[in-house]
Formats: C-alpha cells, structure tokens, sequence
C-alpha cells in the first residue's frame, strides 16, 4: 500500500509532534502590514454532514468528552459547562437521561445546546429525543455490551461495534439510519480506540461517518493521574490522516489525546486534527488545593454543597482557559497561519489546514 | 379533528415523507391546549418498493397504514401509534422501537425490534435470525417460526413465537421472557425452561389479543434466564 511508504518521507518527519513547529515559508509572508489589515477572521473547527447540510461550527477547535467519561456530580457538570460556555467547547453528553450514568444538563442552566455533541453507545437504543437540540452524534466504538463482563477501566474502552450489527456492511445503512431519524441535519462521528489505524478509520469512512474521534488517551476523571494510553499518538494521528487522503473523503479527524499545553495542541493540529480534546489539559490544570471532584469526603461535600461553593470550587477552569485559548492563538500567529491576535483571548480563530 | 396524510414513495422519498409528516405534526401540536395528548394524525403509505428507512423517526402520528414491501431500518425509532404493514419487511424492522403497535402481516428478515425499549411489535409470518437482538422492554408476538439467535443478548421484555425457533435460542440473554409454541432447534445454556403460570397465560393472551391473533397460552413454553433475578 502507498500510502504506508510515504509515512518516513523527510517531509512527514516535519510533522512529527516531536518535531518544531511547522511555520509558512518566508515567500508567503511578503507585506505583513497589507496582510494583517486584510486578514478576514474565520472560525477554527466546522463538521459538516455528509449529505450536504450543514454540520456546526465552533470558534475554537476543542472539545471535551470529561462530561461523559468522568464521573462527575451533576452539579460540577453543570458547573463546568458553564465555565467552558463562553469559550465555545463541544462537549459530549445527554441532556434528558434520568439515568445516573449518563450526563443530566437542565436546559436552564446555561450551558450552549449547539455545541452538544449526542453519544450513542453500543448497546443503545435510537432515540429521537436524544437528538433534539444538539450538534452532533458520535457513536461510541468501545465499551461491553450491557456491562456483562467484569468491568476495569480498560475494558470501558475495548474497542466494538454496535451489537445489532453482524456483517460490516450494515454498519453503513445503520449510520444512514441514525442520519434521518435526526433530521439529516447532524454530522454522524465515531469515537474509536485505535487498533489497525489505517484499516478501521478505512472502514468507517466507507460507513459514512463524517468525522472520526481516535481515543488515543482518554481522561476517566478530572484528576491528573485518571488517564489512561490507549495508543500512540503520532503514528496514529499520520496513519488516519493518510487513510482519509486516500480514501478521498472529508472526513474529519478528532484526537482525545494527553496535550498538556497550547503547543502540543497545535502540533496537532497542524499534523491534520481538526479539533483535539482539552480533558488532560484541564485534568493537569486544577491545583493542588482545588477542592476535589470525587473520591473523597470533600467531595461528597461537594456533591451536595451549593451550586455557589461548587463554582467556587472550579473557578480555576475560566483562568486555565483563557491561557490556553491565548497559547493556541500566540502559536497560530507564530506560525502564520493567522494575521491577527484575537480581540480580548478568548476567542481563537486559528486557521487550520485542512 | 383528525387529519390524513397521504404519501406515494414514487413520488417522493422516505426522508422527506418524515421532514413533511414533523412539520404537519408540530403544527398540531402548536394549536392543541394539551401537548401530551397524540394528535390525530393519520398516514398513508403507497408505493412502497422495499425502500430503506421507511416510517423511521415516525412520533405522534395515530395511525400509519402501509401498502407494499419495506426495506431496511423499516419504523426504526417508532413511537406513540398504530401502524399497519401489508406486506414483508426488510433487516432491522422496528430498531428502537420506543412504544406503539406496529402489525406486519408478511414475513420479516433478520434483527426485527433489535434493542427495542418499549411497544409492541406483531409479525404474521415468519422472521429471520437474531429476532429481538438486545431487547430493552419491548414486546414482540411472531405466529409463524424465528430463526438462529433468536433473543440474542435479551435485557427484557417479551418474545412470543408460535411456530419453531432455529438454533441458539436466548443466546447471551439476561432477562425478559421467550415463550414458544414449538420446538427450537437448541437452546442456549443462558436459558432455562421454567413452569407456566396463570400470570404468563394471562400475558401470551392480552399480547396476542392486542395483535389482533386468536390463540390462548395454554400450548406454549416458557424460557427465562439464568442470570434473571426474581
């Protein structure tokens, strides 16, 4: 297969994440002040659906997935979204479920529908009201259907298909299928853990998904050390990047992966991300005296304190965030890729390359 | 005041047929004092070829009535109504299905009212493998035989079969209830027959009786798993 040879090229050592960043050559920097003046703000990160329809659009290319992962109190959720609200995040997560394991949002509490990306685990059923009010939907590849096995933190993630699905090419029409029952209106995703990278990110785009999550590290709680590697990142990240280029789709990429700063997060962009997840950042970001989530008596507190003392409690989110936000958007000036600094930091429009 | 809609699938496709019957049924419920009561919304389907997802997505609607053969994903996500089939069904009939009565008078390809949560789904014919495949409380009534895998990784809710069932019955099954007629094939070690009772007599009566089937359940058997708790 071509496409596995071009991956030691001199060219796509460039990419490595390793590697310093990749700026635009001097030849495309000719007049910088006609430049600057002239630059156009755009917004970073926009899925479209395969049909045609338009997808969303999000002003910065970051989502988080800790409000389903994470086992957190409904009142941090809720919290937490708040605190990424204004930044513009796509997050994964339920809004109606009644169930304790699932995320429950009051519509009233703020928190933006439009960047809402819907799961549909494995095991679930489709649901039409699981798709109102939201952006996206991203079937979840992994897990064990109905928890029959004796359940560890890996083996939340072992990657699988939908259990109605038994030939290849249903999964197809099942896509097709979740498609309509949402208006067409949604971008359809997969989340994969990455095993044979080339093959599987293959095979989904030939199912019709319009953007692919890879699970290369996955953040079970908001604490620095509930992160599990699923996968390395950079020759997954080449290796479906090269599976979309030649499959010829536009299929979009997502990495879930350990970035613990803007630069890394931009690397990755530049190497063909379209947006990355900020749960490792966010997980390494709270201090050490930030009153704790879970797992301990202060925050069986917190699970019952007031909404006010629980905001208090993650108020260092909006800090950390802005720093990001303002980090992204210093490496994407650095590197030419956008004219202008943002108005106030908090908002970044970097332009990535597709 | 009840409305009827008509559609022809020759004319238009199975996906705006949805787009159209949502608007309508938004407008009636915009107007109506009571947004919980189901608007009285009728549907009829014509020129069905076998097309895929046809009567997917399908909510608040009182009655559907369809002439000819569905597809794939056939009322995958149905809910709230009554609805009629005159013909056979393609894979993955009633997918989802959340509540309703759906009546098929064919027969019925493999995976019917897979990962079901709620309704009742009543076949005249026969259906292929994996009938009921990881059924979350809905409740589906076959007269004639089912397949291989029939109630494949069953959480709960009812699967009655009149006729015979292939291999693996109740394969992966964790709860919810088989009750067959005939003779299955082989059975799953997941499963174990248990004695019948007036209540599971009771039960095989008012599902057939719902699906419009004369029968008393006096002939069947009944499996359950061995994993259930009582």
């Amino acid at each position: 297969m071509t496409s596995k040879s071009n991956l030691n090229s001199p060219q796509d050592k460039l990419l490595s994440v390793q590697s310093p960043m990749r700026c635009e050559p001097l030849l495309a920097r000719i007049d910088p002040m006609l430049r600057a003046s002239a630059s156009e703000p755009t917004n970073a990160c926009t899925l479209h659906a395969a049909n045609g329809m338009d997808g969303f659009t999000l002003a910065q290319p970051l989502f988080t997935r800790l409000t389903a992962d994470a086992n957190l109190s409904q009142t941090s959720q809720r919290i937490f979204l708040s605190e990424l609200s204004s930044f513009g995040i796509a997050w994964l997560g339920n809004v109606f479920e009644s169930n304790d394991s699932k995320l429950q949002v009051p519509s009233e509490c703020g928190v933006s529908e439009m960047h809402r990306i819907s799961p549909l685990q494995i095991d679930d059923s489709i649901e039409v009201e699981s798709f109102q009010n939201t952006a996206a939907i991203e079937l979840q590849m992994v897990g064990l259907p109905f928890q029959t096995l004796a359940n560890s933190r890996r083996a939340r993630w072992t990657a699988n298909l939908p259990i109605d699905i038994s030939k290849f090419e249903q999964l197809g029409k099942r896509v097709e299928v979740v498609r309509v029952v949402s208006g067409g209106k949604c971008p359809v995703g997969a989340a994969i853990c990455p095993g044979a990278v080339y093959e599987d990110v293959r095979f989904l785009i030939d199912s019709g998904f319009d953007f692919i999550t890879l699970l290369v590290d996955v953040q079970y709680e908001m604490s620095q050390s509930c992160s599990l590697r699923l996968a390395p990142l950079e020759p997954t990240l080449e290796q479906s990047i090269q599976a979309v280029q030649d499959s010829g789709a536009k299929t979009k990429i997502l990495v879930s992966a350990n970035l613990l700063d803007g630069l890394q997060m931009f690397r990755c962009l530049q190497m063909g991300a379209t947006a990355i997840s900020i749960d490792a950042f966010i997980a390494n970001s709270k201090p050490a005296n930030a009153v704790p989530i879970k797992d301990t008596f202060g925050s069986v507190l917190s699970a019952y304190a007031p909404a006010a003392a629980v905001a208090a409690s993650l108020a260092w989110i909006k800090p950390a965030m802005t720093q990001l936000v303002e980090d992204l958007d210093d490496c994407a000036i650095y590197a030419g890729l956008l004219r202008n600094s943002s108005c106030n930091g908090s908002r970044i429009r970097t332009a990535v390359r597709n | 005041m009840e409305t009827v809609l008509n559609f022809d699938l020759e004319k238009v496709s199975p996906t705006e047929m949805l787009n159209a019957i949502q608007l309508h049924v938004s407008e009636v419920l915009n107007q109506s004092i009571d947004r919980s009561i189901i608007p009285m919304v009728s549907v009829g389907v014509q020129g069905a070829r076998g097309q895929d997802f046809i009567g997917a997505g399908f909510r608040n609607i009182s009655k559907v009535a369809v002439q000819g053969e569905i597809g794939d994903f056939g009322f995958c996500s149905f809910g709230d109504g009554e609805c009629h089939v005159e013909a056979n069904v393609g894979h993955f009939f009633g997918h989802s299905v959340a509540s309703g009565i759906i009546i098929v008078r064919g027969h019925v390809k493999t995976s019917v009212a897979a990962l079901g949560t709620g309704g009742l789904i009543a076949i005249y014919g026969n259906a292929s493998d994996r009938a009921a495949v990881g059924m979350q409380g809905a409740d589906v009534v076959i007269r004639g035989s089912v397949g291989n895998y029939a109630g494949l990784g069953m959480q709960s809710g009812t699967l009655i079969v009149g006729g015979s069932a292939g291999l693996h019955l109740g394969h992966g099954m964790r709860g919810g209830t088989i009750y067959i007629r005939g003779e299955p094939e082989s059975i799953s070690p997941d499963i174990e027959e248990q004695r019948m009772r007036e209540p599971d007599r009771l039960k095989i009566g008012m599902l057939m009786l719902k699906s419009s089937i004369k029968s008393v359940g006096k002939e069947f058997r009944m499996f359950r798993s061995i994993h259930q708790e009582e």
